[in-house]
């Protein structure tokens, strides 16, 4: 997880920040709470205690005016008994002390001075003159400036000041109460309607001759001890009052009257103070009932509080103060004083709200501080970053940074921005040179394009970008072909993607092709594409570069060249080919001379040499034109050379040599034929004549062996005919008739080498008059059988036969010829007592013809020879011949005969064990 | 005495007729030889005045014979006639270098070959 940093300065700083506000804020106004709270009782303390110290001195001074006329009038210096001075006095003393609501005078006789404010500078007295009057009670108003008093009361009323009231005198309880005396009272002093309770005190006045003179009392309304606890009051909505322990209301500060004023009918009802009295939980102050009532708790009455208690209170939603206090002295009031918290608080609170606004402030501005250190320390590292950003996404200028006030932030930006610099510059030098590439790539007059690795189009040069009118377009390997419209050549076949080169070239392959056509819509253009790899050091292909060329022209070249071409040769050929004609002609005349042809000039060079390797040549057959002819050749055919051509040129007539070559140990024959073609030049001809000198030596040899041949048995002719006709052996019978029978059988020997010679060259000659026929090959075998019947007889041989029933085609003479001929060799050849074979049967090889075999158990046949036999005049052992009678022709007359009729014939043989000829004919098609 | 002769020569009748020829003619001793082994046996085991060769034989022909018999001791102061059926020029040249006493060639009258042989006899003796 990554965290930004100015989160992570922030958040921290901010949690820790109000966290610590916070604890403190709530630490500090829990420890406020308290001390508000101990300074809310202290101050509510205070104020209960500054309300009784007032309320103690106001009452105080109740009893000291009491005290004063007491002690004046125990002086002596007020008359008791002088109602007019005292009413004067009492104006002053009301006057002197606005505390008091009224004062009020009763002697001994029963006169009765009651005088009481009214308002500001008016008072209100009641007299009763026991004097002069008759005794009623009248009640005056009497001005500020003591003039003229107004009757208010025209009919007064009776009244004893000695019993007032009458269920409990006050009169009579001073009296008893030397120390004085407090004592609520009613006082119709307003008028009987406006019945009302003062708190008076009385005390007791001696005369001065120390009897008792009377009660004087000074007296204060509930309802001006209100207005004093009014007074008292701090603030606007806090209360003050008094309540009896029983809980009896005293006096109150809100406008409330502490008591029942309501007049009663009877004069004893209506004075009546406890009646009248009104319990704190009737109070009209929501406020008063709901203390009252928290302060009771449960406890009956007032009297078994807790004192002093100091409780919070809460009414109708707001908090109050409570204190309640007793008072001191006689009076076991207790003062309860209600102060909401407001109004102490109102300050504290301001100072609250203030402290919070200004600890708010300072939270906001140390967080703003935060905040702004924050960003004093982030900006410059975001700009640094987004600098970075800016310039790994590539952009080219990089916006500014900020500079900090951080030493270690500024070193960094400026590392950074030279960094940054180098780094601009490096980059720049590789746009340069990559741009100098691109111009470069541009430049090239061959449309290229270089692929990434997927096959991707990463630069297409302009040429390229020409080429491509479609332009590039996104495409894979896969869909190279199909996207870019690539087709084979001449076909309407999408180019495989495994042959296309930009994929072959991402293998790695260098490829060159140009059988690939690219469609743009409107034409097909043939391409020529080279592919290259370009390898990263690991060896891993990064790219392939392509180049691809419009081919068009060159195909159209190539087309106009082929057509031009073809006519040309079309023309050519026509031109040439009576000249070709000529030539093969020539060709095959001289290919088929098997001679060596030789231009020669007369420098003996040769010019033009045919069929070289015709004959042996002695000299460089590498070099032959580095010499002359006559240093190819031996001296002494050299010497008969020259002299030839110098005939030929001379004359103009064609020369000939026949000589002997020594050739590499061997004798070859040849034939050199100099014919003149120009004044210096001749063209020679040299044959070998090995061949012809062979054939001619097989003729002489052939000519040799028959002359000998037919030489030996005229030798016994002659000799034996001769001796007969000298006439020398007519003693001698025997010897006569033998030298006749020499002579007849050696002239049977030579017609049949006569006949064997001439069947022979008739054979050669392939004018054998065969006649074929169908024959059965059954009746040709019998008849060869039986022809050599008699002589298999004699030699001692047995023969058996085996034929079969099939029709041939042959010339049935020459076959039965052939056969005698075998069985005869094979009689000839074995020894007495032996078996001859003879089979015959169809076999397929592959087509059906008819097979004969002879076997013999003669000595068998060597195996070189056994092909040798089938020659002329070849026989194994000449010596056999001549003892059984033959020139050794015979097998090749049945050679000859056999394959004159499309037949074969061949020997098998194992020396020491016998032989076997076979000859086969074919069948008489069916 | 009479002249002993010996005929080399693989064929049996002209052995007969030259040897009854020069049996009657000339009266001599004559044997016959089949091959120029059996004839060169012949020719160490007895005495022979003249030998007629054969120059064409299978198995050792006349040149062959001519040359054993000049190499063995015995033999080779008898005079040696060649018969020949081979009348090439070659042939000839062949032979006749080889120092026989004569050369006869086949087909030959009776007479001349008795002529022949009693002259080289004579020139033996």
């Amino acid at each position: 997880m990554k965290f930004s940093l100015r989160n992570l300065l922030i958040v921290p700083f901010l949690l820790q920040i109000i966290g610590i506000t916070g604890v403190v804020a709530y630490l500090s106004y829990r420890s406020g709470q308290r001390a508000v709270q101990d300074i809310a009782s202290q101050l509510m303390t205070e104020s209960s205690q500054r309300t009784r110290k007032s309320l103690d001195a106001y009452l105080q001074v109740t009893e000291f005016v009491t005290q004063t006329n007491r002690a004046l009038l125990q002086s002596g210096r007020l008359d008791g008994t002088d109602l007019g001075s005292l009413q004067g006095h009492f104006m002053q003393q009301l006057e002197l002390f606005p505390e008091l609501s009224g004062l009020v005078i009763a002697n001994e006789a029963g006169a009765f001075l009651n005088v009481t404010r009214q308002n500001e500078r008016s008072f209100a007295v009641r007299r009763r003159n026991i004097d002069n009057a008759d005794g009623r009670l009248y009640r005056w108003w009497v001005g500020a400036n003591s003039l003229q008093p107004t009757l208010l009361d025209p009919v007064g009323y009776a009244y004893d000041p000695h019993r007032d009231p009458p269920q409990a005198p006050w009169y009579r309880a001073a009296e008893t109460a030397p120390e004085g005396l407090w004592r609520l009272v009613v006082t119709l002093e307003r008028g009987r309607n406006q019945p009302q309770l003062v708190m008076v005190r009385f005390e007791p006045f001696m005369t001065p001759e120390d009897e008792l003179g009377g009660v004087v009392s000074t007296g204060i309304l509930l309802t001006e001890l209100g207005k004093f606890l009014q007074a008292l009051v701090p603030g606007q909505y806090g209360q003050i009052f008094l309540i009896e322990p029983n809980g009896d209301l005293v006096a109150t500060s809100t406008e409330e009257v502490p008591f029942e004023v309501s007049a009663a009918v009877s004069h004893a009802q209506n004075v009546a103070v406890q009646s009248r009295r009104l319990g704190v939980a009737e109070s009209t102050s929501g406020l008063t009932r709901a203390t009252a009532q928290m302060l009771l708790d449960g406890h009956s009455d007032f009297s078994h509080l807790q004192v002093p208690i100091f409780l919070e209170l809460r009414f109708e939603g707001q908090r109050y103060f409570v204190q309640a206090t007793p008072l001191t002295g006689e009076l076991n009031w207790l003062l309860v004083t209600i102060i909401p918290t407001s109004e102490f608080m109102e300050d504290i609170y301001a100072n609250v709200s203030r402290t919070a606004l200004l600890c708010l402030l300072a939270l906001m501005g140390s967080i703003g501080l935060g905040l702004w250190t924050a960003r004093a320390i982030t900006q410059p590292i975001l700009s640094l970053q987004q600098a970075t950003q800016a310039f790994t996404d590539g952009m080219a200028v990089v916006p500014p940074t900020q500079p900090s006030y951080l030493r270690e932030v500024e070193t960094l930006r400026q590392g950074f921005n030279h960094m940054v610099g180098q780094l601009v510059a490096s980059f720049q030098r590789l746009k340069d040179r990559e741009s100098t590439l691109v111009t470069l790539l541009n430049g090239v007059p061959v449309p290229l394009s270089v692929h990434d690795q997927t096959g991707q189009i990463l630069f297409l040069n302009t040429k390229g970008q020409e080429l491509l009118v479609n332009g590039i377009a996104v495409a894979d390997a896969e869909q190279l072909a199909a996207t870019y419209r690539l087709y084979r050549a001449g076909s309407d076949q999408l180019y495989p993607t495994d042959e296309l080169p930009v994929v072959r070239g991402l293998r790695g392959e260098t490829v060159d092709i140009d059988d690939i056509e690219i469609d743009l819509g409107d034409r097909r253009i043939p391409l020529a594409v080279s592919t290259i790899p370009v390898y990263n050091s690991q060896g891993q292909v990064l790219y392939s570069i392509n180049t691809f060329q419009d081919i068009t022209e060159r195909r159209q070249t190539e087309r106009l060249r082929a057509n031009y071409q073809q006519e040309l040769e079309h023309q050519v050929a026509q031109q040439t080919a009576s000249l070709a004609a000529n030539e093969a002609t020539q060709q095959a005349l001289i290919n088929a001379i098997p001679d060596l042809l030789m231009r020669l000039g007369k420098d003996g060079l040769p010019r033009e040499i045919y069929n070289l390797e015709a004959i042996h040549w002695i000299g460089d057959r590498a070099h032959p034109f580095n010499a002359t002819m006559y240093d190819n050749l031996p001296d002494a055919i050299a010497e008969e050379r020259r002299r030839c051509v110098e005939q030929a040129l001379a004359t103009g007539t064609i020369q000939q040599q026949e000589y002997e070559l020594v050739y590499e140990g061997q004798t070859f024959y040849e034939e050199a034929r100099i014919i003149p073609v120009t004044q210096d030049e001749v063209l020679v001809v040299v044959r070998d004549i090995s061949d012809r000198y062979q054939v001619d030596r097989i003729k002489d040899e052939f000519i040799s062996i028959v002359s000998h041949e037919l030489r030996t048995p005229l030798t016994s002719i002659r000799g034996g005919l001769g001796l007969l006709a000298l006439g020398v052996l007519q003693d001698r019978p025997q010897k006569a008739q033998q030298m006749l029978h020499i002579a007849l059988d050696n002239t049977e020997r030579m017609i049949r080498l006569v006949n064997d010679i001439l069947d022979l060259e008739r054979l050669a000659s392939s004018q054998a008059d065969l006649r074929v026929e169908p024959c059965q090959a059954a009746d040709l075998i019998a008849q060869a059988v039986s022809g050599v019947e008699a002589i298999a007889q004699t030699a001692g041989v047995s023969l058996q036969v085996a034929p079969v029933t099939a029709m041939v085609v042959a010339d049935p003479d020459a076959i039965v010829q052939t056969l005698t001929n075998l069985l005869g060799n094979a009689i000839k050849f074995s020894d007495p007592g032996s078996h001859i074979w003879l089979t015959a049967g169809i076999v397929e090889v592959p087509t059906a013809v008819l097979r004969i075999a002879v076997k013999d158990q003669g000595r068998g046949i060597p195996a070189d020879r056994l092909e040798l036999i089938f020659e002329r005049f070849h026989q194994v052992d000449v010596s056999d011949s001549r003892q059984k009678g033959g020139a050794g022709l015979g097998l090749a007359i049945c050679k000859g005969i056999v394959e004159q009729h499309g037949g074969e014939i061949w020997a098998e043989s194992q020396l020491g064990v016998g032989s076997t000829f076979y000859v086969t004919l074919p069948l008489k098609p069916t | 005495m009479s002249k002993r002769i010996l005929v080399i020569d693989d064929e049996q009748d002209i052995r007969d007729v030259v040897c009854l020829c020069l049996e009657e003619f000339g009266g001599w001793h004559t044997d016959g030889a089949e091959s120029g082994c059996e004839g060169l046996q012949k020719a160490a085991a007895e005495p022979w005045d003249c030998i007629l060769l054969d120059v064409s034989m299978p198995d050792m022909d006349g040149r062959a014979v001519y040359e054993h018999l000049q190499a063995h001791q015995g033999t080779q102061s008898i005079p040696v006639i060649l018969l020949t059926a081979k009348v090439r020029a070659t042939d000839r040249d062949r032979v006749s270098t080889l120092g026989v006493a004569g050369l006869i060639a086949k087909p030959f009258d009776p007479i001349t070959l008795w002529q022949k042989v009693a002259q080289i006899l004579d020139w033996a003796t």
